[in-house]
């Protein structure tokens, strides 16, 4: 992770970061008042794993805008994008079907039958779909079909 | 402030509504009966979260009861309780008990000064049995005030101090397990505050009172933006944290409230900001 950062001055701080004492990190970061692209990478590190989100991102955009070569600093904002896009993924998924207007039908056994209704008489299938609810539920609304 | 950590009813099969029902009844029984009736009015969807992660990841031994209760004596009810859901009890009376304290500061309800009057007496077997918890949720919960007090709009630190607070209930013993737990709680105690914080911005500019985004009253997009990358990445810590537990039972409930419940929740609380 740290292979690019050559720098002595930093060497107490990776320590720290590799101990998991990131708020010790984080303060001794304070004490370094020239802020190079590795600055920027090992305070987005402290930042995030204390719960500075903003701090975090905006430093390692800033290392990324000096140093965009640097593959560790774009593995590191590659992994922050990742929670987010994780995240809106996976829920935006789960919840795909409470979006999908099907003219008022809203449970999955819907999902069959809809492409269908243009061909068919719609309100047949309407009545189909509302008997498939009933009986996806224990009911059953026209016992005929 | 409680309640945004919610299932989506809709999402759940009956067994798997029954069984999350289960933990929340268990909860409040176990309230009644170990810290009063009164201890019942704070009952909360988020210390019910607190039940299922732990009762996923420690699988305790529970008792099932099937008994009436207060909300309707005729109907019986599933109620699930286990050494997990006495300790979340004494969390939920801390963290009220602590709330209450902190309401009182700032704005002398008379509501609140009953409320914390009565608790104040519930309290002592809660703060007996968790010392520790209670002392540091206390403590969080101070120097949140103090920065409220100064007016701090730096919202990494403000909400911090409830991620602290939450991440150290859901850290429930010194072991393997303690790191992700402690995450999870971390982030939501962060996502509650960051969206109680956004939701109440309004009420709280009228009334003249700390909102860490009191800046933002005129730039409501703006800070819809700010908010939801925010808490969007908050999830998303939680969920790779979820992950990384590899828990065996309740994963539907858990995966429903996470992507689904909370989802929809933060969503809607973000557009009606807006409008």
């Amino acid at each position: 992770m740290y292979s690019n950062i050559y720098d002595n001055k930093f060497s107490k701080i990776i320590n720290f970061i590799d101990n998991s004492e990131f708020d010790k990190a984080y303060n001794a970061l304070r004490n370094i008042s020239e802020k190079c692209a590795d600055w920027y990478y090992l305070n987005s590190l402290s930042a995030m794993n204390l719960g500075y989100y903003e701090e975090g991102e905006e430093s390692i955009n800033k290392a990324y805008k000096i140093n965009p070569e640097n593959k560790n600093y774009k593995e590191l904002l590659e992994s922050y994008n990742f929670y987010r896009d994780d995240y809106r993924e996976r829920s935006y998924n789960y919840n795909r079907r409470r979006r999908n207007d099907l003219g008022g039908c809203c449970c999955c056994c819907c999902d069959d039958c809809c492409c269908l209704a243009d061909d068919c008489c719609e309100d047949c299938m309407k009545l189909w779909c509302l008997d498939s609810c009933c009986e996806c539920f224990g009911g059953d609304l026209v016992d005929c079909f | 402030m409680f309640g945004y950590v919610k299932i989506n009813k809709m999402d759940l099969t009956f067994r798997e509504y029954e069984h999350y029902r289960g933990y929340y009844c268990g909860l409040c029984k176990c309230l009644k009966v170990n810290h009063g009736e009164i201890s019942r009015l704070s009952l909360n969807y988020d210390i019910t979260f607190l039940i299922l992660v732990l009762t996923s990841v420690y699988r305790p031994k529970s008792t099932v009861i099937e008994e009436g209760c207060i909300t309707n004596p005729f109907k019986k009810k599933k109620k699930i309780i286990n050494d997990i859901t006495e300790y979340a009890a004494s969390m939920n009376v801390l963290l009220t008990y602590y709330k209450l304290e902190d309401n009182l500061k700032d704005d002398n309800r008379l509501k609140d000064k009953v409320a914390y009057t009565i608790y104040k007496g519930r309290l002592k077997s809660a703060y007996e049995k968790y010392p520790k918890k209670a002392k540091f949720i206390k403590n969080q919960l101070e120097i949140l005030h103090n920065l409220e007090q100064e007016k701090n709009t730096n919202i990494d630190l403000v909400s911090n101090t409830f991620g602290n607070l939450m991440g150290e209930i859901f850290a429930y013993k010194k072991d393997k397990f303690e790191k992700e737990l402690r995450h999870i709680g971390f982030n939501i105690g962060k996502y509650i505050y960051l969206l109680d914080a956004y939701e109440d911005l309004e009420k709280d500019y009228e009334k003249n009172r700390y909102n860490p985004f009191i800046d933002y009253v005129d730039r409501k997009e703006e800070l819809k933006v700010r908010v939801d990358k925010l808490i969007s990445m908050s999830l998303g810590m939680i969920g790779k944290s979820i992950d990384n537990l590899d828990l065996k039972i309740n994963t539907s409930i858990i995966e429903n409230i996470v992507y689904s419940g909370v989802y929809l929740r933060y969503q809607n609380i973000l557009e009606e900001g807006v409008k």
